[in-house]
């Protein structure tokens, strides 16, 4: 095995991140080479003093008195009110939206029905004439045709 | 045990909650000081923590780990906090005052200084090498623990800790040669 491709491994072989097969092949060739054997101590030697030193920093950080802070900050209500209070919301606005477009859609069709109903009875009042047809087009014949009830006209456009 | 206090605390149990903060909070706190360099920011950081946990406690799963869900929040805080600050690189190293320390005032010296020497190497790291090298070295999580807190594939945590321990094996070298005197010619 050469030595670049052990000393590539070396960083995670010394914080034992390597699979079982690349750490036998890399330990059993330390045991062999001086210089890789030398590499790997300078790693091992550095990561252990850093980790030494930050361990000793971890915890000796004083708890001081962040329970006495933080008791001031938490929100006055339960734990997770506020995840329940956005749901409920949303869940709210969603059953809004959906009313909402329910009322819209019967407002139409009954504003509609109810237009329907005022222009049949403007034209049987004899208050409002419809318009039936209006053809500028020399070509078009119309015909039209009248049925028992006296508001209905049928009307043929043929060209 | 634990798992009484989470669910007592998720129910709005007050003191529980108390407990499970002084439970953690160095650990939390010694976490926030090394990724984001000053121990005041960290006291933020630890109590901006405390509060997401307060907020989100009733959505955590007891049959899951507590305390890697505590760190995840806690990294995710330090980020942001680093984020907001508009620095994603660590605070100068006055802003860290030494820990406090019992014993001789020379060995506390030294021992300030070693920190501060740890500090210098670890700020010249990116922040993502930074967290990886703490979480698996320094608090011994696997790296499947790891890549779950930092939220990214074990590939990346693993490529992370490789350049990490290179570079402060390089840094090492060149800095403080007398460290490695013996092993390195």
């Amino acid at each position: 095995m050469k030595c670049s491709f052990i000393r590539k491994n070396l960083p995670l072989y010394a914080g034992n991140d390597l699979n079982f097969v690349y750490a036998r092949v890399i330990t059993i060739h330390l045991a062999r080479c001086k210089s890789c054997r030398k590499e790997y101590e300078a790693i091992q030697r550095t990561r252990d003093w850093a980790v030494h030193e930050l361990q000793k920093e971890t915890y000796t950080v004083s708890d001081s008195d962040l329970w006495q802070d933080l008791v001031y900050r938490l929100p006055r209500e339960a734990p997770g009110y506020s995840v329940k209070r956005k749901r409920f919301r949303a869940e709210t606005r969603k059953k809004l939206a959906a009313c909402l477009a329910v009322f819209t859609g019967l407002a139409v069709v009954i504003f509609s029905l109810l237009q329907h109903a005022t222009d049949s009875q403007n034209i049987k009042s004899g208050r409002a004439v419809p318009v039936i047809a209006s053809i500028e087009d020399p070509d078009v014949t119309v015909m039209t045709f009248a049925t028992d009830d006296p508001s209905v006209t049928i009307v043929w456009f043929v060209k | 045990m634990e798992n009484e206090l989470i669910k007592s605390a998720q129910k709005g149990d007050i003191k529980a909650f108390e407990t499970l903060v002084r439970q953690y909070q160095q650990r939390v706190t010694g976490l926030a000081v090394t990724i984001v360099g000053s121990r005041s920011h960290a006291l933020d950081v630890a109590q901006e923590t405390f509060i997401r946990v307060y907020r989100f406690l009733p959505s955590f799963n007891t049959r899951k780990n507590f305390f890697t869900w505590l760190y995840k929040i806690t990294v995710n805080c330090s980020y942001d906090f680093l984020k907001r600050e508009k620095k994603y690189r660590a605070l100068p190293l006055e802003t860290i005052p030494p820990a406090q320390h019992t014993g001789d005032q020379t060995d506390s010296f030294l021992m300030a200084e070693m920190q501060e020497k740890i500090h210098e190497l670890l700020d010249t790291l990116s922040v993502p090498q930074k967290t990886a090298f703490i979480l698996r070295d320094v608090h011994g999580f696997s790296c499947r623990e790891t890549a779950h807190i930092m939220d990214c594939p074990s590939g990346t945590v693993r490529s992370h800790l490789h350049f990490a321990r290179k570079r402060l094996r390089t840094l090492v070298k060149s800095q403080y040669p007398e460290f490695l005197e013996g092993i390195v010619s």
